[in-house]
């Protein structure tokens, strides 16, 4: 492969006036188990080159799946830099010292063999815990990534870092009674650690989803909710999007203004961690090859910062933060919400309420609205869980719900961003019958 | 290419599918008078699938030479051979097709200069910035797949595909202190540029788009309960989708979905009948447009529900022989590095006898549901989306705007509680991509429907 400098150079001699490469080299081995089994195993391998070009204070950006077609992307990305429209804000960082994060990368990658047999074990595991469980999909996939970086300024970063994941999809059926989907998933740097999941993870889907039969709508009422891990993670994207340096310029965010001002109960804070040694949220670099950093987001309820990348940062005159995703996006790499005390302890504040394992509506940013369907719930009476729920709405302002919060839990899941606790948020209207 | 696909196949032995993809992308975002996002991608290959001892194998190469391809068909090969003895799959229902095929294109996406896509954007963001004091955000985003394919196959397939789908985006927000509301008005299209705005116009999206945020701005979020409903085409086409024709594709019916076993018993009112179709005549320019499925076969149209009875599921090749039934041709694969899988095309209500006012002044307390927003499905055709215009009706007449709509439900009792059927009937929801371990483009619709439904909201 040529080297990234190479790149840089043909984009500048092609007539950009600065521009940055991105090269991801990517090999993958997957198995897909469908409706209870096997279906498919595939093994991939394959590159991608992004150019940004910039001609002047103009940008535009061209990507292929072949090496040898670089020249063709470089022209479009000019071509298509020339047709656009002057941003003075338009930039690339320039280059600082990049320290990497130890153990990305797992020198031991599992054959498709070996992929196979995991699935196996996650498939019949599931299916032996009770008759009834069905397996819609379950994918084990292996991944091995390069990523590189190299601009015209002077950066010129690469990272290693391997994955692998597991997902199991499926639903119980008893006779004609069908319960709701449910999943489960586990995904780690180091092949060991999904290893020794396999069993305790199925055992705990095929648990879940007997559970999840005999469900009913949940009474009407306002009462708590106990978000489960996977539905943390969706208030976070919500906040994610607030404190987007972006959306916030772009009067597109009602954190404008609120650096310093509470926002959350004050009982919450949450620190970005992108540099945890091992954790797949880990990164040595953004999008655009700055140095990431842990970053304090929120204390003690008061928003504490924006997320920025160069554009942003230009734009209001301060540091790139290094939460650029690539292209235009911006977001939290890893965040962390400091517990407040255990899963046990919660409950017993909860006299009437619903266990929201999965959150299926909408949590609007903009408006607030809080709207949508509980997925494999429980109704929760006087700490005790009572029943499984179905056909049951939550309803609530996700900016009530930020200052609601009165306990977070000291056990953590894992979810696509990174271990995260349950939270317990008051006031919420339970809609079932 | 063609002829070295059909070399490599003639050569192989047993079961063996070949794919050229390559698609040209574009994406352009236009927000507050800035041009944010100018991005082109080619992403071009083959995928080699094959089929060893009832197992199949798959591997995708960028290296379409014929001795890349050939290393990625050994590759699918020694996949498959792991897997021996784990899978029975018998044979495959085709229907081959032969020939080179287009869909219709009006003006061709590929002859539409990036200036002038760019030029647009920035002219209808800009207008859009125009429709009232209270906008504070606008946004406009174009994207586009100039999608070709070669398939083929031991079974038989050998076809040129050319399948162009474009989208198009107007975001607006308002905001009255802090409160803000979005507005948004898109569309999507297999074709070219005149197919792409054949039901909205680019000068009339901004207004649109403004005014669903300036009526969101001064809107009560409605009561949670049972409302009798009236559903718009794209709402009606969501519905379509995601409650009903998930629950139809045929993987997840083998996998126990609640439609397992229930071809032939009434799910519906006797005034439903949905169907999923590849190539509908009232509207060839719907994003689900699928000229031939990813095995190469002929799709033909899949009568779902007829008149409320449950007639049929989604197939690929595998799923059409385990049932014993036609293969209806849902098989569809993202990019040359995805396998097919069963997945949607156009899925929509037929018309019936009502007019909109008809179902309107029959209303006397009630909701208008408009413009489809994010929804999900489950096993238990249990559903819930979001809708992005929401009004109260009351006695027979539209009134006031209600936000944050989300509507729930299971979606074979509201069907059954469907009372009254549109005669007029429109494709509405082909901007986005539906999501199936791999992402499709599809759309949806049918006429205006009115039915009951559960409304999330305040106590």
């Amino acid at each position: 492969m040529k080297p990234m400098q190479e790149y840089v150079n043909d984009t500048l001699n092609a007539g950009a006036s600065d521009t940055q490469v991105k090269r991801i080299t990517t090999s993958s081995r997957y198995v897909y188990f469908e409706s209870n089994s096997l279906k498919t195993l595939k093994s991939d391998h394959d590159t991608n080159i992004s150019v940004k070009a910039f001609a002047g204070n103009k940008a535009a950006a061209a990507s292929s799946n072949d090496e040898a077609t670089v020249g063709d992307s470089i022209a479009e990305a000019i071509t298509l830099a020339r047709a656009s429209k002057e941003d003075d804000a338009l930039c690339l960082p320039e280059p600082q010292p990049v320290e990497a994060v130890e153990g990305l990368y797992d020198d031991y990658q599992p054959d498709l063999a070996t992929c196979l047999n995991a699935a196996r074990t996650l498939v019949e595991t599931a299916r032996g815990y009770d008759p009834r469980v069905m397996v819609d999909s379950c994918i084990v996939q292996a991944n091995r990534t390069n990523y590189e970086l190299a601009s015209s300024r002077g950066i010129d970063v690469s990272e290693q870092a391997t994955y692998a994941r597991f997902v199991l999809m499926g639903m119980a059926r008893d006779n004609k009674q069908v319960s709701s989907f449910d999943h489960m998933y586990m995904l780690d740097v180091a092949w060991s650690r999904i290893r020794e999941m396999l069993v305790p993870a199925a055992e705990k889907f095929g648990r879940m989803l007997i559970e999840s039969l005999g469900a009913r709508p949940a009474p009407n009422g306002r009462g708590f909710a106990l978000f489960s891990p996977d539905t943390v993670g969706e208030i976070l994207g919500t906040l994610s999007s607030l404190i987007n340096a972006r959306n916030v310029q772009e009067q597109a965010s009602r954190f404008k203004d609120k650096i310093g001002s509470q926002v959350m109960a004050d009982i919450v804070t949450i620190r970005d961690c992108p540099r945890i040694p091992g954790a797949y949220t880990s990164t040595a670099f953004d999008g655009e090859g700055v140095p990431t950093r842990e970053l304090p987001v929120v204390e003690n309820g008061v928003l504490a910062t924006y997320l920025y990348d160069s554009y942003s940062a230009k734009k209001d005159g301060v540091h790139s933060t290094g939460h650029s995703l690539g292209g235009t996006g911006i977001g939290l790499h890893a965040p962390r919400i400091n517990s407040t005390e255990s899963l046990a302890e919660m409950r017993k504040q909860i006299d009437i309420g619903i266990f929201v394992k999965r959150y299926s509506g909408d949590m609007d940013p903009m408006n607030g609205v809080v709207s949508g369907v509980v997925k494999g719930g429980r109704y929760i009476e006087n700490g005790c869980d009572s029943f499984s729920v179905t056909d049951t709405l939550i309803n609530t302002d996700l900016f009530d719900l930020y200052m609601n919060i009165t306990a977070v839990s000291e056990e953590t899941e894992l979810t696509p961003w990174g271990p995260q606790p349950y939270i317990l948020v008051k006031d919420v209207d339970i809609i079932g019958k | 290419m063609r002829n070295i696909l059909r070399e490599l196949v003639s050569a192989m032995p047993g079961v063996i599918q070949l794919r050229y993809h390559r698609r040209k992308s574009l994406r352009i975002k236009v927000e507050n008078g800035m041009v944010k996002e100018v991005g082109s991608r080619v992403l071009a290959g083959v995928g080699a699938r094959i089929l060893v001892d009832g197992v199949w194998g798959f591997s995708s190469t960028a290296d379409v030479t014929k001795d890349g391809i050939y290393r990625a068909i050994k590759d699918a090969h020694s996949a498959a051979s792991i897997g021996k003895g784990l899978r029975e799959t018998g044979d495959l229902a085709t229907n081959p097709a032969t020939g080179d095929f287009a869909v219709v294109e009006n003006r061709p996406l590929a002859g539409v200069p990036a200036e002038e896509k760019i030029a647009l954007a920035r002219t209808v963001e800009e207008a859009a910035r125009k429709c009232g004091d209270a906008i504070t955000n606008t946004e406009t985003f174009y994207s586009e797949y100039l999608d070709d394919k070669i398939i083929v196959t031991s079974n038989g397939a050998d076809v040129a595909v050319h399948d162009p789908k474009a989208m198009f985006y107007v975001t607006v927000l308002a905001a009255d202190g802090e409160l803000l509301e979005t507005g948004m008005v898109s569309c999507g299209s297999t074709g070219g540029w005149d197919e792409l705005f054949r039901h909205y116009s680019p000068e009339e999206m901004p207004d649109q788009a403004a005014g669903i945020a300036m009526n969101n701005l001064k809107a009560d979020v409605p009561e949670g309960g049972m409302y009798t409903a009236i559903l718009d085409p794209s709402v009606v086409g969501l519905l379509s989708h995601e409650a009903i024709g998930h629950t139809v594709e045929a993987d997840f019916v083998l996998a126990g979905a609640i439609t397992k076993d229930k071809i032939g018993e009434k799910v519906a009112s006797e005034k439903i009948t949905l169907v999923d179709d590849p190539l509908p005549s009232f509207d060839q320019g719907g994003a689900g447009v699928l000229p031939v499925d990813d095995e190469g076969n002929k799709p033909c149209k899949a009568t779902i529900i007829e008149n409320g009875i449950l007639k049929s599921y989604l197939h690929d090749a595998e799923s059409a022989n385990v049932f014993g039934v036609a293969n209806t041709g849902n098989a569809r694969a993202f990019t040359y590095k995805d396998e097919p899988l069963i997945r949607m095309r156009n899925t929509y209500i037929e018309p019936g006898e009502n007019t909109f006012d008809e179902m309107l002044a029959a209303t006397d307390d009630g909701v208008y549901l408009k413009r489809a927003g994010g929804g999900q499905a489950d096993s238990n055709a249990e559903f819930m989306f979001m809708v992005g215009e929401a009004w109260k009706i009351e006695k027979g007449k539209i009134t006031r705007p209600l936000r944050g709509v989300a509507i729930s439900g299971q979606a074979f009792e509201v069907l059954s509680s469907a009372d009254m059927v549109g005669n007029d009937v429109l494709l509405d929801m082909g901007s986005g991509h539906c999501g199936k371990i791999q992402p499709a483009r599809v759309d949806g619709g049918g006429p205006h429907l009115r039915c009951t439904v559960k409304l999330g909201g305040k106590l």
